[in-house]
């Protein structure tokens, strides 16, 4: 795992807060809430490998 | 390092392309619009002081409008002209089929622009200005709406263009 991750994370954050306020003032509140759903389930594929690393490696080291 | 960044900027640059092309397109159906309602009120003129015939008013108009409607009316006029057996609203829709479908209108103003086409030249003159004036006044209703949805629309797709680009950026790199 390395920094660029979260500086990722951080800029997919930015952007889909900016991009879900610009379809809110627009009235397209249901596009708003797509794209706050479809970054959510982006950043979550990128964390969800670390997270099942870091739960292995609890395993291992309570021998589980 | 170089073709990574160069891949970015063509990415961004074509997303940014995308949303300033769908924002023109809105501005391009008023214009388009106004043109038609500018066609109308001179087709009015011509069969209200000139009692000319349809086919005669649309080449006369023809040479007074813009591309892509200056085409479609003399290509009408020139197929009104040679009396083929059909009417004058198959021709219409037809004309309407090959040199309007790629113009920034929607489906209902060209739909609407098609069905007056089944009245023009119906009954008196009288009836054909009271058609006209009809269309004008839908006409009229639409450049609204045309010009709301532009005020609407243009900067959420200019906006969600650019950061759309640097979205898809974020995800490939």
């Amino acid at each position: 795992m390395d920094v660029n991750l979260i500086f990722k994370i951080a800029a997919v954050g930015i952007l889909v807060s900016v991009i879900s306020q610009v379809l809110k003032h627009s009235g397209r509140e249901e596009h708003a809430f797509l794209t706050s759903l479809a970054g959510l389930i982006l950043v979550l594929f990128w964390i969800v490998p670390y997270i099942y690393d870091l739960f292995e490696t609890i395993k291992k080291l309570f021998q589980l | 390092m170089l073709l990574k960044v160069m891949g970015a900027v063509l990415v961004i640059l074509g997303s940014t392309g995308v949303g300033f092309y769908y924002s023109s397109m809105l501005s391009e159906r008023t214009n388009e619009l106004n043109n038609l309602k500018k066609i109308i009120i001179m087709l009015r003129g011509e069969i209200n002081y000139n009692h000319s015939t349809i086919s005669e008013s649309l080449s006369v108009i023809a040479k007074r409008t813009k591309p892509p409607f200056d085409i479609f009316l003399q290509e009408t006029a020139d197929k009104l002209r040679e009396m083929p057996g059909e009417t004058i609203g198959s021709i219409w829709k037809e004309m309407i089929k090959i040199h309007l479908q790629g113009t920034s209108l929607k489906d209902k103003d060209i739909e609407r622009l098609a069905l007056l086409g089944d009245d023009l030249g119906y009954l008196d003159k009288k009836m054909q200005l009271s058609t006209l004036d009809l269309y004008s006044e839908h006409l009229e209703q639409q450049i609204q709406d045309s010009l709301t949805d532009y005020n609407k629309n243009s900067r959420l797709y200019r906006c969600l263009g650019i950061m759309g680009g640097i979205l898809i950026t974020l995800v490939i790199v």
